[in-house]
């Protein structure tokens, strides 16, 4: 499994920001991500556990979103 | 064996062996199937191996047992649609046929993106049609039982071992128009009355028909760099409303899009280098009939041509694929 940044990162936080407009590559991180900016938009999720949510599709689809992690943080 | 079109003896004795298919086909053909281990819905469009073609007699099947022997196959309607994905198994995927123009259609556009848990797995397919010259009625199919619907949705969720995962695509020809106005819907539902156009109050119907804008192309919506397709099935110019195919969302803005010359050589433009078979594709019925795809040949892409697509969500216009990795 390739090694997904740790959460700590600020990047994450960033990602998640309503005003930020990160173009991805992958699909269901592009899905996930816009929806999550939603949920805490509307309070029914915090930034934190939208990043759990996050980190864990990412390790589950780590090469598919490698391209991706790579432009957000910047390796 | 491959997913592609075979003729009902084959897939009977595919019943018969006890395999699990996903299949496609016309309500007549669907009808005179055995009960087994297979889901269906009805459409007799397809993107055959050699060419777009419409057949009431072929039967498109989707061969799912060679991916794993855990399944579970489940009717869903408005009651229980929020549980679908509570009902996958941890690493899987599901795949789900929906009538359209039903509640269940209605309420899967509107909601599923917020489903707890949607993006854990993959959940995709589509939704059923029928033949455009006849009065036939969508339907989906529980092969378990062999009873058919018009109003409920059919899925099978599938487990996959642990060394294998399932990815989700989407293959969109169509580009923003951004340099064009920004269409921000007031209400969110499957038709625009009144909304913001470039941050004023307008009659979306209205600001059509005015400036004579082509609807064939969709209108699109940037999900984080994934464009996302809302086709026009009408300008009703008498009432004031512009009519959709999927729903638009009044916290989202949608711009208007390109429109294409060629579909197949914009789709085959498009289709990323896969290095994996394609285990499930589908295509839309409007590019179909706007890209005169009948005839036409998309490389390594066959399966359904549909009357909606879903990836996670209701889809227009758009390609969906999954491959196994």
């Amino acid at each position: 499994m390739e090694n997904i940044p740790s959460k700590d990162r600020p990047e994450w936080k960033n990602l998640l920001n309503p005003n930020s407009n990160i173009e991805l590559n992958n699909f269901v991180l592009q899905m996930k991500i816009t929806q999550a900016k939603k949920d805490i938009k509307k309070g029914k999720k915090t930034i934190d556990s939208a990043i759990d949510e996050i980190y864990n599709l990412c390790q589950k689809y780590a090469l598919a979103v490698k391209q991706d992690m790579e432009m957000v943080f910047n390796n | 064996m491959e997913s592609k079109l075979y003729k009902i003896e084959t897939v009977i004795d595919l019943i018969n062996d006890g395999q699990l298919l996903a299949l496609a086909g016309d309500e007549k053909v669907l009808r005179n199937l055995p009960k087994g281990n297979w889901i269906a819905g009805t459409i007799p469009y397809f993107m055959g191996v050699e060419k777009g073609l419409f057949s009431q007699d072929l039967i498109f099947v989707n061969h799912l047992t060679n991916l794993s022997n855990e399944f579970l196959i489940k009717e869903y309607d408005v009651a229980n649609i929020e549980n679908i994905a509570d009902d996958s198994y941890e690493n899987g995927f599901t795949m789900i046929i929906v009538p359209p123009f039903q509640e269940i259609h209605k309420e899967f556009a509107l909601k599923s993106k917020e489903i707890d848990g949607m993006y854990d797995n993959p959940v995709f397919g589509w939704v059923a049609g029928i033949d455009l010259n006849s009065e036939d009625v969508p339907k989906t199919f529980n092969g378990i039982t062999g009873k058919y619907n018009n109003d409920k949705a059919i899925a099978v969720h599938v487990k996959l071992p642990e060394d294998k995962v399932a990815r989700l695509e989407i293959v969109n020809i169509f580009k923003q128009d951004v340099n064009g106005i920004e269409i921000q819907p007031l209400e969110d539902g499957f038709e625009i009355s009144d909304c913001l156009i470039n941050g004023e109050k307008t009659n979306f119907a209205k600001y059509i028909t005015d400036n004579n804008i082509d609807i064939k192309p969709p209108l699109t919506t940037s999900y984080s760099g994934a464009i996302i397709n809302v086709s026009f099935k009408e300008v009703d110019a008498e009432n004031n409303k512009v009519e959709l195919y999927a729903p638009v969302f009044k916290d989202s803005v949608y711009r208007l899009s390109i429109p294409v010359d060629n579909y197949a050589a914009d789709f085959e433009r498009n289709i990323p280098k896969i290095n994996t078979s394609v285990e499930f594709a589908c295509n839309c019925i409007l590019n179909y009939l706007y890209g005169e795809l009948e005839g036409k040949r998309i490389e390594n892409f066959t399966g359904p041509i549909t009357f909606g697509e879903i990836a996670y969500t209701l889809l227009n216009q758009t390609m969906v694929y999954l491959v196994i990795e």
